[in-house]
């Protein structure tokens, strides 16, 4: 049985849509009344008029009983709100000028924050999709009093894993970009290399046969098996469920393929889908660096995620890392001292732990970007509606004397303006949308096809355009209904309305509005212009290198099993196919590009005759494996000493080339030339250094020189290479032709990463990140900008409109259109100078706080704010403008005569 | 005349109007109405017509029914009736009222020498 005040409201509200029905019947019942009672006062001999006359009187007004019949049976508050939407669309239908622009410039407050929001959403908010996630944290290593966070080696791993007892479990895992051939047909793909429980700790189920176990991947070279991701075996094999049991050559060695992932698990690298999950250590060869030092502590290179145990809290966690550090730290004193251990919540540490550094300080000043947006369209709504609200303060004060209670017109306005909200908002999600899709598309790097970018439209994108659009609403209304506390709404009534509009802390209030808005767009505005600065700065970096007309391709022939003997003779039958085909100037191979995706790797370094105090680490610097040709290929000059040669091979002793700045920080005020280090600490030949080439930009595109050194290939052998060509044709249509050479001599081999020069540069660990912030601050301050100048024309024809009289007066006392254009102008625009100051001030504090992030642009960077300026400016003044000249168009008699 | 008239106390119609029907069977609204001042030896200031909000509420809390019908002298009329549950809401009403009036009763017959 239905619960009684249940079973009342239903009733109510199913009375609310019968209401004709249940008021025919009520008509049809009273008048069966008065028949009745006439009858039975006609019985006690009244004439048929007095008859009438007292069942009337007995019965009491008709109309009354209706009312309380209705009030009785229906939601009286429904009602009322039925009433007044009726009634505010109305409204609105009467000006739909007021109604177009308060709805669009709500429609781009919400749009903006909600498409941020659904990044953001993406980002930090959603879940990972395994078992319990809020219990799992990201573990990773922080030197004392520094904020670079770093992995775990394996030996790290180990112990904690062993010794921590705040942890159900714990995994590991690592990454690879892998070649696995399968019916003939090769694919490059991204793997993860995990331990036996990396699914079981998730609870990720297999979708068919089995996934890695417990027991596999501890031991080196064991356990051959792989298991594919759920859209990789989509993509690749269309689903078909034969695929278990079949065999695979993962880079040149077989493997079973014994079962797929469950769907929707893209795997932990939050920002990547894998293709595959492998055995941690079955692929450990002799020849990868992280394996054959797992013994030494400080080879970072593993991912750690650990699931905490129930009820056992991140704080609880860290101060058990802590003891354990401290203990590791006695017992390997050399490479544990003043290292701790951390745990990150894995929505903060994603894709790894590094990104605890910086996104919980991204996100919050993207969304205080927004929210400016938001509370800059808000202001310029209220703005809106407050002059519409005086304009309506005569119909108000009718209302009022007709007998409406405050408490009912403060919901009519509030009504209105949920109403304009709700339509603002809708507009807004759909633009939202839109937003999210294009700004997918801008965010999606050219050189990593397995990004994943999922700015999906959630139920917390969705509440939280909700509950924006409802703040907006209220902020909206809160402004607009402030004409209701007046005290003199009635005497408005008397005069024409016009009372309202003249109060000195009305405009003083109106005029803050103004300035507020034009600080916030000005803000938006200048951030927009730096960081647009930022990008045109680093766009021209003097990048060491000459990117244009180069063509790049990345090949790794262990992915098809080759070893070195027939590794090199493949690159060396390529290489001279390569150089015969038209349109090649210069080609060269190198083991890694530019700002490339697929890895730059690091060397410790240790100087002939330097000392090391005890427990400091060799400094790890960067280095490339390139051939003789590279520097005439890439056009890095040569400072000093000479470029490798054919004679630097195996026979003869081995040598590098280093960069300036590695001269300048291993050598300093010595010549570097003849100098010799090497890469372990014992047991490896010096190389020495027999040139100087200049610093290039080779990992990121930053201002600063890093250390860098190039070894000679022929003495470096290299599975993996990237075959770099200067061509004097389009890059794009010599890339063909050599893929052809490539697959007639080795069909069966993945060609990746091919891509000219210049689209690397634009690539992730490129420009990206700053054209992507570039685009977003640009879109923001054009936003900004419109939202102003709406403002800013909003209020002075407000103004105009409402001195129409005094105007006329002025006129017809003989003032000329010149004197009343220029006084309209400096009303304007003396709001816009205070708006813009303060606007300056705000930004200026807030670069100064982020002047590291600049890349070199000046945080008051002239150029960026006199740009500004005069942009805001202009913009203003044409907004001033229009309504100013309509100003001086006033006809006095008209404007007198409107009395 | 109306001065004398007593005021209705909000709920008191509901419970008259079911106790009406309880007493009386189906009746129509203006049969029910002309019962009311009846009893009360016309003391009650009632408008007919509010009888009919009174109705629908009650009708609503599942108290009474409601069916067309036809009067004594042929004429269409709606007939109301009380449900068990209706009875069962008289019986505690009534109870209700019995102490709080007996209550009234004895606070009001309080003596004007022991209040001071």
């Amino acid at each position: 049985m239905m619960l009684a005040p249940l079973r009342q409201f239903f009733q109510h509200f199913i009375a609310l849509f019968r209401r004709t029905q249940l008021d025919q019947d009520l008509e049809a019942e009273m008048a069966s009344h008065l028949e009745l009672a006439i009858e039975e006062n006609l019985r006690s001999s009244m004439s048929p008029a007095e008859a009438r006359r007292q069942a009337l009187i007995q019965f009491g007004g008709t109309q009354q009983a209706k009312e309380l019949h209705r009030d009785a049976r229906g939601l009286p508050w429904f009602d009322d709100l039925l009433r007044d939407l009726r009634y505010s669309l109305r409204m609105l239908a009467r000006d739909p000028g007021f109604a177009i622009v308060v709805i669009l410039t709500l429609a781009l407050g919400v749009g903006v924050n909600t498409a941020f929001f659904s990044v953001a959403n993406f980002i930090v908010l959603r879940p990972l999709p395994v078992r319990d996630p809020g219990q799992l944290v990201v573990l990773a290593t922080r030197e004392k009093d520094t904020s670079e966070i770093r992995d775990l080696s394996y030996a790290d791993f180990l112990d904690y894993r062993k010794q921590s007892n705040m942890f159900s479990d714990m995994l590991a895992y690592r990454l690879g970009f892998d070649g696995l051939a399968a019916d003939n047909r090769a694919d490059r793909i991204i793997s993860s290399y995990v331990t036996g429980n990396y699914f079981s700790l998730l609870g990720i189920q297999s979708a068919i046969g089995r996934l890695i176990e417990a027991g596999e991947g501890w031991t080196p070279g064991a356990d051959p098996v792989v298991v594919l991701g759920y859209a990789y075996w989509q993509r690749r094999f269309g689903g078909d469920p034969g695929v278990v049991g079949k065999q695979a050559l993962l880079n040149g060695k077989p493997v079973t393929i014994i079962g797929v992932a469950q769907k929707h698990f893209p795997g932990v690298y939050y920002f990547l889908e894998m293709d595959t999950y492998v055995p941690i250590r079955q692929s450990a060869s002799a020849t990868d660096s992280f394996w054959t030092a797992r013994d030494e502590r400080g080879e970072a290179g593993l991912y750690v995620l650990a699931r905490l145990k129930p009820g056992v809290s991140l704080a609880q966690a860290r101060l058990s890392l802590d003891v354990i550090a401290s203990r590791l730290a006695q017992q390997y004193p050399d490479a544990e001292r003043g290292i701790s251990t951390e745990a990150y919540p894995e929505r903060l540490a994603r894709p790894q732990a590094g990104a605890a550094n910086y996104l919980p300080v991204l996100v919050p000043l993207f969304f205080l970007l927004a929210s400016l947006v938001l509370l800059v369209a808000c202001i310029n709504v209220a703005n809106l509606a407050l002059v519409r609200a005086n304009e309506r303060a005569g119909e108000l004060a009718l209302r009022t004397s007709l007998g409406a209670g405050p408490v009912r017109l403060l919901r009519q306005l509030l009504t209105e303006n949920l109403l304009l909200a709700l339509l603002g908002g809708t507009a807004g999600i759909v633009l939202g949308m839109w937003l999210a899709s294009t700004l997918k598309i801008i965010a999606t790097p050219v050189d990593l096809p397995m990004f994943r970018m999922d700015f999906v439209f959630d139920w917390r994108v969705f509440a939280y355009a909700l509950a924006i659009t409802i703040l907006a609403g209220i902020i909206v209304g809160l402004f607009s209904t402030r004409i209701l506390w007046r005290s003199d709404l009635i005497s408005s009534l008397h005069e024409g309305g016009r009372a309202l509009s003249g109060g000195r802390r009305q405009n003083r209030f109106r005029n803050g509005l103004v300035v507020v808005q034009v600080a916030g767009s000005m803000m938006l505005l200048i951030f927009a212009g730096l960081f647009v600065r930022m990008l045109n700065k680093a766009q021209h970096m003097d990048l060491g290198f000459d990117p244009h007309p180069v063509l790049n391709m990345l090949m790794d022939v262990q992915q098809i099993g080759y070893d070195e003997a027939r590794g090199k003779n493949f690159y060396g039958e390529l290489f001279s196919r390569v150089a015969a085909l038209p349109g090649v100037q210069s080609a060269t191979y190198a083991y890694s590009v530019p700002f490339s995706t697929s890895g730059t790797r690091t060397a410790s370094v240790f100087i002939e005759n330097g000392i090391l105090q005890p427990g400091q680490s060799p400094p790890a610097v960067y280095f490339n494996i390139v051939s003789p040709n590279y520097f005439s290929t890439m056009r890095t000059g040569l400072l000093r000493g000479r470029a490798f040669t054919e004679a630097d091979n195996q026979d003869t002793p081995r040598v590098a080339i280093i960069s300036q700045k590695m001269a300048e920080q291993f050598w300093p005020g010595q010549d570097s030339l003849g100098k010799r280090f090497r890469l372990a600490k014992s047991g490896t030949a010096y190389l020495e250094v027999v040139g100087v080439a200049r610093d290039t930009k080779v990992v990121n595109p930053v201002p600063w020189a890093i250390p860098y050194f190039y070894l000679p290939l022929a003495q470096n052998y290299s599975s993996q290479l990237a075959l770099q060509i200067r061509t004097s044709l389009p890059p794009e249509s010599l890339a063909l032709h050599v893929e052809e050479q490539v697959h007639a001599i080795e069909p069966a081999l993945a060609i990746s990463n091919v891509m000219t020069m210049d689209k690397q540069i634009q690539g992730t660990n490129g420009f990206f990140l700053f054209n992507l912030g570039a685009h977003t601050a640009a879109g923001l301050g054009a936003l900004a900008l419109i939202l102003a100048v709406i403002g800013i024309y909003g209020v002075v024809s407000y103004t105009v409109n409402r001195r129409t009289h005094e105007i006329g007066v002025r006129l017809a006392l003989g003032a000329q259109p010149g004197k009343i254009l220029k006084m309209v102008l400096r009303d304007g625009m003396v709001l816009v100078a205070i708006g813009a100051a303060a606007g300056t001030v705000v930004a200026l504090i807030g670069s100064h706080a982020v002047s590291h992030f600049l890349m070199g642009v000046s945080p008051n960077d002239p150029l960026t704010l006199v740009g500004i300026s005069s942009l805001l400016g202009s913009a203003a003044l044409l907004a001033c403008y229009l309504p100013a000249r309509k100003a001086t168009r006033i006809d006095p008699v008209t404007a007198l005569r409107c009395e | 005349m109306s001065d004398s008239k007593l005021d209705l106390l909000q709920g008191t119609l509901d419970l008259m109007v079911l106790q009406t029907l309880a007493a009386m069977g189906p009746l129509h609204g203006y049969g029910i109405a002309r019962r009311i001042e009846q009893v009360s030896g016309n003391e009650v200031l009632l408008n007919q017509g509010t009888i009919y909000a009174s109705l629908v509420r009650l009708q609503q809390r599942g108290w009474i029914s409601a069916e067309w019908g036809t009067s004594d002298n042929n004429r269409k009329a709606k007939f109301y009736s009380i449900t068990n549950a209706g009875r069962k809401q008289l019986s505690e009403d009534a109870a209700y009222w019995g102490r709080l009036s007996s209550v009234m009763t004895r606070v009001l017959a309080m003596p004007e020498e022991e209040a001071k």
